[in-house]
């Protein structure tokens, strides 16, 4: 007897695992899979427009993995911020896996972005915008876990929304966690993303940065025990790299926005200002203690240091504050040097 | 403050200052000095109040500082039309022109960099 070729059993997992969701939404094509589960582009008839509809592989759809699920969806239906992509509905297929639908979001990930924009005051205007909604889950007690620029999208019209929120942490105890989201595809370009799931392979139309990989261990289940390690090697501030589950809180994401802001300074070049990189020193500390208090001091930072004005991270010397001052005051200065000098010439003229 | 009140008060305090100088670069006029300041101050709250009104929706602190510099400049002129012809000293122009025309700049610059833009308002 022969066997099925690979070919032909990822075919039959495709038909198994495709959705049904009844008679509202009508799947279309999926756009992002990971290692639990896959997003779909959906019609949502009842209100004419697109989703992204995200389900649970039918070989990972265990009552601990469905409540995952339901927890992911409650928490991030809790975010309700122009940053974070909104939430619209949960229910069951017919085969009686989750899912849900949320926004589906148009724009360019942050890591292409990046490689389009080496204006370092874009890039930090987009920064303070992720900052925005990460404070503000931190306000509602969530800790993102998984900050890096392949979940973030830029809209077209300059929008910033935070994705992926499958491996959050509520402060409260209540976790959601995505699972195992390891499967890559790779090209360039924009991409209709959700929940910041791996885009298919072969589809221009999408892109996946080629960077590091969310790293989960696929057996947690619905509470993450300590040693467990969730995130993305590169941007795990070291206590989560550690699976110090006790340590993790709003700082763990201060590290990550650290290592997005280092990225940016990367990609723009040059020599960046010592208060800068001192910033981003802060931000990305070992030591959770000695890094910012949370997102919205390194926030506050980055608006100083857009600004002109002195950062906290960095104890500047008198001749660096002096410069600083000249150069956030440098149009009134000239303004004055130059009123000068023409009072002066004149003084000098009426004199002969 | 909104632009235009914001423009009035640096244009009147630029004006006066302005006028001071007098003091030194025409000391001929020493006795009319007071005369001179609040003529200047007069023209600087005038000139402040038109920048501050053509300003009021601006966004750019380069356009702001230009638009003051026409301003103050246009309304300039025939100050310094008079004065030269009355004195018959042409060196008024130059004298009367070009200082205030300056402080026109840093007043378009201030009054945008701190003036409450229109249509923007208060939090209750």
């Amino acid at each position: 007897m022969s066997g099925l070729s690979d070919v032909t059993i990822r075919h039959l997992r495709e038909v198994a695992d495709w959705p049904s969701p009844g008679e509202r939404y009508e799947v279309i094509e999926p756009i992002a899979r990971g290692g639990m589960g896959k997003v779909y582009r959906a019609r949502d008839h009842e209100l004419e427009r697109d989703v992204a509809l995200k389900v649970l592989n039918l070989s990972r759809s265990g009552p601990d993995a469905a409540r995952r699920m339901v927890r992911e969806a409650r928490i991030h239906a809790g975010l309700e911020h122009p940053g974070i992509v909104p939430i619209h509905d949960v229910g069951r297929l017919a085969d009686g896996r989750v899912f849900y639908t949320m926004k589906l979001v148009r724009g360019t990930r942050l890591d292409a972005f990046t490689r389009e924009h080496t204006d370092l005051d874009t890039l930090l205007r987009v920064f303070e915008r992720i900052c925005d909604a990460v404070a503000f889950a931190h306000a509602h007690g969530v800790i993102h876990r998984d900050l890096k620029p392949g979940n973030v999208m830029v809209g077209a019209f300059g929008e910033v929304l935070v994705m992926d929120w499958g491996v959050a942490k509520t402060l409260g105890g209540r976790e959601a966690e995505g699972g195992a989201r390891n499967e890559a595809a790779a090209d360039d370009g924009e991409e209709e993303a959700t929940g910041g799931w791996r885009a298919r392979s072969g589809d221009s139309s999408r892109v996946i940065s080629t960077g590091p990989e969310t790293v989960s261990d696929p057996r947690v289940g619905p509470d993450t025990h300590p040693g467990t390690v969730l995130g993305t090697p590169g941007y795990m501030a070291p206590e989560q790299a550690a699976g110090n589950i006790e340590r993790i809180d709003e700082r763990t994401d201060v590290y990550a926005l650290g290592m997005i802001l280092r990225g940016f300074v990367t990609a723009v070049g040059g020599k960046p200002r010592r208060s800068l990189l001192a910033l981003i020193a802060r931000a990305t500390e070992a030591d959770p203690e000695r890094r910012y208090d949370g997102v919205v001091q390194l926030a506050d930072d980055v608006a100083s240091f857009q600004a002109g004005r002195r950062v906290v991270a960095y104890r500047e010397t008198a001749w660096e504050h002096a410069a600083r001052i000249g150069y956030r005051f440098r149009t009134p200065i000239l303004l004055i040097l130059a009123y000068g000098l023409i009072r002066l010439l004149i003084f000098v003229l009426a004199g002969t | 403050m909104n632009r235009p009140l914001m423009g009035l008060v640096i244009g009147g305090i630029l004006g006066a200052l302005d006028g001071g100088t007098a003091f030194f670069s025409a000391p001929e006029l020493r006795n009319e000095l007071a005369g001179i300041v609040m003529g200047s101050s007069l023209k600087g709250v005038v000139a402040g109040l038109v920048t501050g009104l053509i300003v009021r929706r601006m966004g750019s602190l380069p356009l702001a500082a230009l638009v003051g510099v026409v301003v103050a400049f246009v309304l300039a002129i025939p100050i310094a039309y008079m004065n030269a012809t009355y004195y018959e000293n042409v060196s008024y122009y130059w004298k009367i022109i070009l200082p205030p025309t300056l402080f026109g700049a840093f007043v378009g610059y201030l009054t945008v960099r701190y003036g409450k833009p229109a249509g923007r308002k208060a939090a209750a």
